[in-house]
């Protein structure tokens, strides 16, 4: 909310002017006092000149009131500012002389009249208001006749001749009324002068006084808040530059301790982390490792699972082929001669419905050999016998050993220098062939066959793309396998023989698909290093 | 029988005779003018009390004979306006004194101011020293005993006692208790001093004191001593069945125990007999302020028995004025 040296400066501001409040308070009632008591004096001075003028004592003794306006003007003469209100001069018999100045409208009567006294003493009575509301300071005196000088009553006294005080006679009373309006003009002056311009002064130099002290207490704080924010920040190399043998230094003293203590740890930490860092980048270098030691691992595994698979696949088939091409010859043999002879000794009406069993019976045979023979094929795929050939003339070689449909539409892009590759031709061809087989059995319907190839770095891709009906991601990795097949009449061996072969030619074969949207397999072979 | 004295001593009579004229002839010879020439003198007192009438009628029989005259005597009624008028109207008059004697302190304040060049006389002024009456002029007559007559009458007094307490307005009277400070000391008593400036702290300053004090010393102090006051100290005193002692009379009357204080009508005829050396000596015009030649004690019996005080050695002082 406020900051401290806001604080400070209200709170010292509220003390100060409560301070300067209560000086000029204390200097007005002293001021006022003061005022009063001269008032007072001028009052008593007034009034006791009147009492002891002989001409008084004698107008009074003699009730000649013609007397008394030498003394009334001699006092009149004095009262340099017009202060005095009223004055009444009264003898036992009558009121001799009662005036009151001009420029007040009082009735005389409302003052009380001094009678009886028998003290001397001056009686002050303060703020007599009148009906008209006029306030008067009021001072009577009783008028005596002449007194024994005192030292000469303390001698008659000592030598025992009268009563230390004798009564005296009171031939009179005096009596003077002060008016405070002169008074309160002063205060009112002192006010505006003196008191207004002093408060003024105590708090306006209080506050000053205040406002740099605070600043100069509060700045040491604020330099070390702005350190503590910076050293917050990281920046632990900052110090607090306070000397001064207060509370603040002991403090900035205590910060720096702290500082270089936060720093000592800040840096151990930093090296440790910088040690943890290491630790981790070198374990994550070993993770990636042995991840690709896993992939490697899980490769291998592969590979030799479906050697093995293809090791007893092959073992199988070179036994069922051996076992069932033998026969299967002699069957074709067979049906040879059975068509050879049966041209001349048949009945022309069955001719023709035996001629077609029998060539059912050719083709289905002729089927099973393949069959056998693919089987054989597999079982007995050797090592490629190389030689630079033109992937180009593979390509339309593959092409013209396939009847495509005309539903499909085929592109082949080739591009122009094309370098030569050490590959067994008849190998690839038969790799071609499976997958451009695939592409068009994907298609029934119709479709675009795209063929295209390529150099990328160091191999040679060949892309076969269809519009068909794509691999699910579920058997993308079981094509690749022997004997596995989605075809009615398939085998499940084109692309494991392809397979096969592609990885004897220290290529590789990959498959991009998407159900629905078709397949495309490319086949990177090994670019011939000349 | 007288001739036949006459007859045998003739030759002796004769001899003394003509020496007591060849005396009178020689002084007569040596002195004319004091023959020729009476010395007119006015007296002035401060106004009408029985005291100052004592020491004037003192004076006045101490004239008789000496060739002094005098002219007036006027009283100033104890007023200062008064006495400045009577003097101002003594002064105006064609007629010069050959020497004036002031009676009372009014009179010798107003007669010092007024006359500078005519020999003055005060006497009865109590505490003479507040009031400065000195000068070429001035010869008076201390109407205080002086402070080692004091004590050595209060060591008789007091016996193996020796606290004293005194009650004082510095500015009256601090000048006697510092010099009684330095008498007290040879007289190896204990001054137990107490400064009031008002009547009002007067009895409180007494009663601060009592326990420690065995006599009060009152000493001619107006702040102390006023009417009031002096029936309360009295009291108080008495109850405690401790003595006073002062320097007036009038106050061993009112209760206190004794006083040391001068005989008004000696101080009268010492006054004239300084009138006469002044006025035979017209070179001299001041012989300073002297002492005065005889005291009186004066001693309340009754006081004495209410506080068990034997007065029976005092009592066989001369001077001595027993009350009541």
């Amino acid at each position: 909310m406020f900051s401290l040296r806001t604080k400070l400066i209200l709170f010292m501001g509220i003390l100060i002017i409560i301070i300067g409040i209560l000086i000029c308070l204390f200097f007005l009632i002293h001021s006022k006092r003061q005022q009063e008591e001269s008032l007072r004096k001028l009052g008593t001075s007034l009034v006791t000149l009147l009492a002891q003028d002989n001409e008084v004592k004698h107008a009074l003794n003699y009730t000649q009131s013609a007397f008394l306006d030498a003394p009334i003007k001699k006092v009149q003469a004095l009262d340099m500012e017009e202060e005095i209100g009223y004055w009444r001069i009264s003898n036992s018999k009558t009121v001799m002389v009662e005036e009151n100045a001009s420029w007040l409208n009082i009735q005389m009567k409302e003052i009380p009249t001094r009678h009886g006294y028998q003290s001397s003493d001056i009686q002050l009575t303060h703020r007599m208001i009148t009906s008209s509301g006029e306030t008067f300071y009021d001072f009577s005196i009783p008028v005596v006749e002449k007194q024994t000088f005192s030292e000469e009553a303390f001698a008659a006294q000592l030598l025992g001749e009268i009563p230390a005080k004798a009564e005296q006679k009171i031939l009179g009373f005096v009596q003077i009324g002060l008016s405070p309006h002169k008074l309160n003009e002063r205060i009112h002056r002192i006010i505006l002068r003196s008191i207004i311009p002093m408060g003024v002064c105590i708090v306006c130099g209080g506050i000053c006084i205040t406002f740099f002290f605070t600043k100069y207490f509060v700045s040491p704080i604020r330099h070390m808040a702005s350190i503590t924010l910076d050293i917050a920040k990281g920046n632990l190399t900052r110090t607090v530059d306070i000397h001064s043998r207060d509370e603040i230094g002991q403090l900035s003293l205590s910060f720096n301790q702290m500082t270089k203590a936060l720093k000592a740890s800040y840096d151990e930490k930093e090296k440790i982390m910088a040690q943890l860092r290491e630790n981790v980048n070198n374990l994550s270098n070993a993770n990636k490792e042995l991840v690709k030691i896993n992939e490697q691992l899980n490769e291998a595994q592969e590979r030799l699972v479906r050697s093995e698979k293809l090791a007893i696949v092959g073992k199988l088939a070179s036994g069922v082929g051996h076992e069932l091409r033998n026969p299967l010859g002699a069957i074709r043999n067979a049906l040879f001669i059975i068509k050879k002879k049966s041209g001349n000794t048949c009945i022309s009406n069955d001719v023709q419905k035996f001629n077609k069993l029998v060539e059912i019976v050719e083709k289905e045979t002729d089927r099973s050999i393949k069959i056998v023979n693919d089987l054989l094929g597999f079982s007995r795929t050797a090592k490629p016998t190389v030689s630079p050939t033109n992937i180009c003339s593979i390509i339309e070689s593959s092409l013209s050993r396939l009847k495509i449909p005309d539903k499909i539409n085929k592109v082949v892009q080739v591009e122009d220098t094309l370098p030569l590759v050490a590959v067994d031709a008849n190998q690839i061809e038969q790799v071609l062939i499976n997958l451009i087989q695939n592409a068009l059995d994907a298609m029934p319907k119709g479709g675009w066959l795209t063929i295209h190839a390529r150099r990328e770095n160091n191999f040679l891709a060949v892309t076969i793309t269809d519009t068909g009906c794509g691999i699910p991601d579920t058997i993308k990795n079981k094509i690749f396998d022997p004997l596995f097949t989605t075809k009615p009449k398939g085998m499940g061996l084109g692309l494991a023989i392809s397979s096969n072969i592609i990885q004897r030619h220290e290529g590789s074969i990959d498959l991009k698909s998407t159900e629905g949207e078709g397949a495309s397999f490319t086949v990177k072979l090994p670019i011939t290093k000349t | 029988m007288i001739e036949k004295y006459l007859h045998q001593h003739s030759l002796k009579i004769f001899t003394v005779f003509w020496f007591i004229l060849a005396f009178l002839s020689q002084i007569s010879f040596l002195s004319p003018q004091i023959f020729a020439k009476e010395n007119k003198v006015v007296i002035i007192q401060s106004q009408q009390i029985a005291a100052y009438s004592e020491a004037i009628k003192g004076f006045e029989e101490g004239c008789k004979g000496k060739n002094i005259s005098i002219n007036a005597i006027y009283n100033l009624n104890g007023d200062a306006d008064e006495g400045k008028r009577i003097i101002q109207n003594i002064k105006d008059n064609e007629f010069e004194p050959d020497l004036i004697l002031a009676v009372g302190v009014l009179a010798a304040t107003l007669v010092k101011e007024q006359f500078t060049d005519v020999p003055i006389i005060f006497c009865m002024v109590i505490n003479h020293k507040r009031f400065n009456l000195q000068g070429a002029n001035i010869t008076g007559i201390s109407s205080e005993v002086s402070v080692e007559d004091q004590f050595a009458i209060l060591k008789e007094l007091l016996g193996a006692r020796k606290n004293v307490g005194v009650i004082y307005d510095p500015t009256k009277t601090g000048n006697i208790v510092s010099e009684a400070g330095r008498v007290i000391k040879k007289l190896e008593f204990n001054f137990i001093k107490k400064e009031v400036t008002s009547e009002s702290e007067v009895t409180p300053a007494l009663k601060n004191m009592i326990d420690k004090i065995d006599v009060l010393w009152m000493i001619p102090d107006s702040t102390v001593i006023t009417k009031t006051s002096l029936n309360a100290i009295s009291k108080i005193l008495l109850k405690h069945h401790l003595p006073i002692f002062c320097t007036s009379d009038a106050l061993v009357k009112a209760g206190a125990l004794v006083s040391v204080s001068p005989d008004y009508t000696h101080t009268g005829l010492q006054a004239a007999r300084m009138a006469q050396t002044l006025l035979n000596n017209p070179s001299t015009t001041s012989l300073g302020i002297t002492q005065p030649d005889k005291l009186k004690l004066t001693l309340n019996t009754q006081t004495a028995e209410i506080i068990g005080v034997n007065l029976a050695s005092f009592q066989s002082h001369p001077d001595v004025v027993l009350y009541p």
